[in-house]
């Protein structure tokens, strides 16, 4: 606040006008971010919207939805929490190429992650082969979205929740040491705790990102209705032909969204960024 | 504080707008949508010999559904050979979608569509030459199944087995709503509950014919069904024909665009398909031809 301040009492002398500059070039942004998206508010609401929303197959979706979104943030939580906590406080041989390996999901578009999970783990893949011969299949199921989900979502958990535990003053382990606290206390009593922000911070932005997944999903999950197509998927075979559907969904996916920021906002005060 | 939360929320709006865009429905350009109610007046397109095509370098866009992408490139060389300065551009999609893309004001020079409802409706509002609305092939069902045929379906009543994993088109697609007329008739001939019996074993209704076809060639389906034209195109796989009396016909039109930039070299491309060698390159393809 103190700095915030200071910047805010110190105005140079061309400050006004290079501020329109700025503005008004930066509002041609914002225009094109905000128009599309009040169009569509626009459009869904003076449709039926309310009469979609009643249809069953609808509240499959986002009820298998919000189902697969948030297990796959459970997920998230079990095994990319003590992933964040090693990155976070040890080096090793290799650790770059671990890094890379995580954030890839990030910048790969999800189709391809979806044929890379379907050669994987389809029935003549290398991991797919071995479930299959003790009955498990995962392509066209449920948990197959849950993977999908996980693989595409991953990254913005162990990131997150990476940066909460570095944050964590040295000192304040060296003091958890002293007073001896053993690496499993550590975790427990004093870096979770005072990461609890970021942890928090990383689920919902999974969580939303699971939630809006939709390229890898359709092409390792399919589309089915109750057991693999969650609201995306919904979205893009109503836009074939209910364009009410479509946009009913829409809604409600936008809606969603700007919850989980306005939470995140909450939630992210004081965490810390790289 | 605002400050140090803020580059989390860009990363999050980012990931989140990311994540929403669907890979094969291009977004219509907005610029474009106030077309929609006035198609752009345009000189009533006459019927062409496939020769008078004008000197300067053309592209003609066609709309074009994703079960003619071999055939596409071999018709669209051709044309491009027999007219000079004329490159022939192809968009595959699903029809619906481009007869909506259409709606919204997207001007290609031909439309070709795999349904008959989707052309009709875009010749009711105009977007075609309603007149010149033609049947250019026709295409039947057929039942492909992976090189090693891992759940042994040999006849079409295997496909009620249960545990066979069957990918189907959802019912909103041409494919798909074809499909279940052909179980419909099924129905009749095998046995009264085979519609039900092969619909629970559906474990995924995919969103085009091509999916279809690759994930059935990955072995990860036991069985698909599709177009006669999309196992021709994928010759490693087993097929299992359809009879023609269970077969549904699917008809194949074709009409120039009424709004299209290019109204000539349109309809010599119209007439171009429908002319023999239009329709060699179709039949070697697995189409029927147009004529019934």
């Amino acid at each position: 606040m103190n700095r915030a301040e200071r910047v805010r009492a110190d105005p140079g002398p061309a400050r006004p006008r290079w501020a329109w500059v700025f503005a008004s070039i930066g509002a041609l942004l914002v225009a094109l971010l905000a128009l599309p998206l009040a169009v569509l508010i626009w459009t869904a609401l003076s449709n039926e919207l309310l009469t979609f929303l009643r249809d069953p197959s609808l509240q499959r979706a986002i009820s298998l939805s919000i189902l697969t979104s948030s297990i796959s943030v459970g997920v998230l939580l079990l095994l990319g929490t003590p992933l964040a906590y090693v990155l976070a406080r040890w080096s090793f041989r290799g650790k770059v190429w671990v890094e890379l390996i995580i954030d890839l999901p990030l910048v790969l578009p999800p189709l391809i992650a979806g044929i890379a999970l379907l050669l994987a783990f389809g029935r003549n893949g290398i991991l797919g082969r071995p479930l299959d011969l003790v009955g498990l299949r995962l392509p066209f199921t449920t948990a197959a979205v849950v993977v999908a989900q996980v693989f595409v979502a991953g990254p913005l958990y162990v990131r997150t929740a990476r940066l909460g535990f570095a944050a964590v003053a040295p000192e304040l382990r060296e003091a958890a040491a002293v007073e001896g606290a053993n690496e499993v206390q550590l975790f427990r009593y004093v870096m979770v705790p005072l990461a609890r922000r970021a942890l928090g911070s990383g689920l919902i932005l999974a969580w939303a990102r699971a939630f809006g997944e939709f390229g890898a999903t359709i092409v390792f999950a399919g589309n089915m209705e109750g057991r693999t197509q969650t609201i995306p998927l919904a979205i893009f075979v109503g836009f074939e032909t209910n364009l009410g559907v479509a946009l009913g969904l829409s809604l409600v996916l936008l809606v969603i969204a700007a919850l989980v920021l306005l939470l995140l906002r909450w939630i992210g005060r004081g965490v810390p960024t790289a | 504080m605002l400050r140090r939360s803020l580059p989390l929320l860009l990363t999050g709006l980012a990931l989140l707008a990311a994540c929403g865009a669907s890979p094969t429905a291009p977004p219509v350009s907005p610029a474009t949508t106030v077309a929609t109610s006035a198609p752009a007046p345009t000189a009533p397109p006459t019927p062409a010999p496939a020769t008078a095509v004008s000197a300067a370098p053309v592209t003609l866009n066609v709309f074009a559904p994703a079960a003619l992408t071999e055939a596409s490139r071999q018709l669209g060389a051709a044309f491009e050979a027999a007219n000079a300065g004329v490159t022939v551009a192809f968009e595959l999609g699903h029809s619906p979608t481009q007869r909506a893309q259409l709606e919204q004001g997207a001007t290609p020079d031909v439309f070709i569509s795999a349904s008959r409802k989707d052309m009709d409706l875009a010749a009711e509002q105009q977007l075609v030459v309603a007149d010149q609305v033609q049947v250019f092939a026709r295409n039947k069902l057929i039942v492909i199944l992976p090189p090693d045929n891992p759940a042994q379906i040999e006849s079409l009543a295997d496909l009620a087995k249960p545990g066979v994993q069957l990918l189907i088109g959802t019912p909103d697609i041409p494919i798909g709503s074809a499909t279940l007329s052909m179980l419909d008739k099924l129905n009749a001939s095998i046995a009264p509950d085979f519609k039900a019996r092969v619909l629970a074993n559906v474990v995924s209704q995919e969103v085009g014919v091509k999916p279809i076809v690759s994930k059935v060639s990955l072995g990860e389906a036991d069985a698909g069904i599709v177009y006669v034209s999309d196992a021709v195109a994928a010759p490693t796989l087993t097929t299992l024909a359809i009879p023609d009396e269970a077969n549904v016909i699917v008809v194949f039109t074709i009409a120039p665009v009424t709004a299209a930039p290019h109204p000539e070299e349109a309809a010599a491309f119209v007439a171009s398909v429908l002319a023999p060698e239009g329709q060699a390159v179709l039949t070697a393809q697995g189409f029927l031809p147009a004529g019934p």
